[in-house]
């Protein structure tokens, strides 16, 4: 089903037909943005590519991994007046899972990146967690476990995520919800090796190199809307570099984007790191217009301070 | 510290503290909503040499390869503009090669203000960022947002007269060598973030700003300050970040009092909030050094 807003409110903008024997469906849609999600019986789940944009001219391979969800538990707490409560058990394949971190987001703003509002510990071997003194609201909840076992940084191939079928969750002063998150694994990087990829999306891409001409292997692509990039949070980011030092950077918007590349993610850069800026221009910026993909944005990089 | 001490800035300081927080963090909206982008008036792609009188409106930049090398008694000029509307100017001087400032103790290069009534932050900073290197020596620079800022980048600083600057010398992960140099009537002096690389700050004298050093965040006393004189400092000597919980080593410096109780009572560190590391000033110099290379 493809819904027009984040939310899943009214009418989906389309359903496919059921699936066949092999899972496969097919989904004709009206160029736009979307977010997909599949549903069968008491099997749900989230797209991970959402929010999902059809253009014209590309035939997008999307799919789905069914998890089964039950209804949340909601009981009331204290005498009314704490704060509310949100806590549960996260799941694989019926199985509890720690080092999983589960946040809360206000709203989709920054594509659910960050920290967000509140985030809980890594699980433990129960896969229990637990976040009190929630203030009333609504929050989008999302469980996740990143490979390289830290808490920030783009979802790779092979990471676990759980985008909570009853979001957005509602939280109310003196009451706790009680959730089991299914944990999903992700199957693709959205990177230079996605399928039914066209070049009328609205992004960039190249060759991170370093001084000698080799690709380098492994490093991220950062757009930021600032020059100054290193004090903000980047507009977009790439997966990271494949053996060749190919990458490809998805824009949310057409607009002037600065860019850079480093081996790490989150906090500064330290000595010896990768890193690098885009040197086509004098200030590192890239004019990107609406549904076009520049190429050939090639970035040498260097470690830092050593010669 | 005597609350009766006279500010020596021409203008408000809670306006330059403004400023400050304007620079860093910035919120994304606010970026967002920025109207106008600073033009690049100069970009130097192989070697270039300044004298005389040259005036920055707008960004020079230095680019990666490149080198620019200014002669002594070079007065560098900034307009004052403000493109984005952050309150602070927009004129700046930014390296990414290298950079070579050699001015003489009787003939400093400039770096000052085109405004008649300058004030700090009528422009930004000499920025030296992901560079090839930066030397300077025997220059003033003045009326800056940031005299200089320098950054994953290898440079030596010596003979500087910095005044009139909000952050008169600022470094993160930056190897620098700042020696024989001046600070004096910056809302910081120093400001530094070590980020895994130390600093050496020797024989410089620091005195008359708001605050001496402030030691922001992610200093793991890597740096080594030694040798200089820190008097005078309106508010603090040494001031620490709310993060910055680790103690920071600066042995043998004079700190303007005999006593150490007076001397701590220059510093805003773990002694006042429990959370921050604290200044280790002992041993302390017992003498005012007589710090002859110093403007």
């Amino acid at each position: 089903m493809a819904y027009r807003t984040i939310d899943l409110e009214g009418e989906p903008a389309a359903i496919s037909s059921p699936s066949g024997p092999d899972g496969r469906y097919s989904l004709d849609l009206e160029p736009g943005t979307y977010y997909l999600v599949a549903s069968a019986v008491d099997m749900w789940t989230w797209c991970g590519q959402n929010p999902v944009t059809v253009t014209g001219s590309e035939r997008p391979w999307i799919g789905f991994s069914l998890v089964t969800w039950s209804d949340p538990v909601v009981r009331p707490v204290g005498d009314g007046d704490m704060e509310g409560r949100i806590l549960g058990k996260v799941l694989m394949d019926g199985e509890p899972i720690e080092d999983v971190t589960v946040s809360l987001y206000f709203d989709e703003t920054d594509g659910f990146r960050g920290l967000g509002f509140m985030r809980t510990p890594p699980t433990g071997p129960d896969g229990i967690f637990r976040m009190d003194m929630v203030p009333e609201g609504s929050y989008f909840l999302i469980a996740r476990k990143r490979g390289t076992g830290r808490g920030v940084g783009p979802m790779m191939k092979g990471d676990l995520i759980s985008y909570y079928r009853f979001n957005p969750v509602r939280a109310e002063d003196g009451q706790e919800i009680e959730i089991v998150l299914p944990m999903v694994v992700k199957r693709l990087d959205r990177d230079i090796h996605s399928t039914g990829f066209a070049k009328d999306r609205t992004g960039f891409e190249g060759v991170v190199t370093d001084t000698e001409g080799r690709p380098v292997q492994g490093m991220h692509v950062f757009a930021y809307l600032e020059p100054d990039m290193g004090h903000h949070k980047p507009a977009a980011l790439s997966s990271i570099t494949d053996e060749q030092g190919r990458y490809r950077v998805f824009l949310p918007a057409a607009g002037k984007y600065y860019v850079g590349a480093r081996h790490e993610y989150g906090d500064n850069p330290l000595p010896g790191e990768m890193y690098g800026h885009y040197e086509g221009t004098p200030d590192h910026g890239l004019t990107v217009e609406s549904t076009r993909f520049l190429e050939g944005i090639d970035i040498t990089v260097r470690r830092i301070l050593i010669p | 510290m005597n609350p009766n001490r006279v500010c020596p800035f021409r203008v408000q300081l809670p306006a330059l503290l403004v400023f400050a927080a304007l620079i860093y963090p910035v919120s994304a909206k606010a970026t967002e909503t920025a109207i106008k982008e600073t033009p690049i008036q100069q970009v130097i792609r192989q070697k270039a040499r300044w004298d005389g009188e040259v005036k920055v409106d707008g960004i020079v930049i230095v680019a990666k390869g490149a080198s620019l090398s200014i002669a002594r008694g070079t007065r560098v000029v900034f307009s004052v503009r403000d493109d984005d509307g952050d309150g602070i100017g927009d004129s700046e001087l930014r390296v990414e090669g290298s950079l070579e400032v050699t001015g003489s103790k009787g003939d400093p290069v400039i770096f000052t203000s085109a405004a008649a009534q300058p004030e700090p932050a009528d422009w930004k900073y000499i920025m030296i960022n992901h560079a090839d290197g930066a030397r300077v020596s025997h220059a003033v620079i003045e009326y800056a947002f940031s005299g200089i800022q320098i950054h994953y980048t290898r440079g030596s600083f010596s003979g500087l007269v910095l005044r009139h600057n909000v952050d008169g010398f600022r470094f993160s992960t930056a190897p620098a060598i700042l020696e024989n140099s001046l600070l004096t009537a910056n809302v910081n002096g120093i400001r530094f973030e070590e980020r895994g690389a130390g600093a050496t700050v020797r024989r410089n004298v620091v005195s008359g700003n708001k605050i001496g050093v402030f030691a922001v965040i992610k200093n793991r006393g890597m740096t080594v300050f030694e040798e200089n004189i820190f008097e005078n400092n309106l508010d603090y000597n040494v001031k620490m970040g709310m993060r910055q919980s680790r103690d920071i080593p600066m042995k043998r410096n004079w700190w303007g009092y005999l006593e150490s109780a007076a001397i701590e009572d220059t510093f805003f560190d773990g002694r006042i909030e429990p959370e921050m590391g604290k200044v280790m000033f002992e041993p302390y110099l017992t003498e005012r050094p007589h710090l002859a290379q110093t403007p």
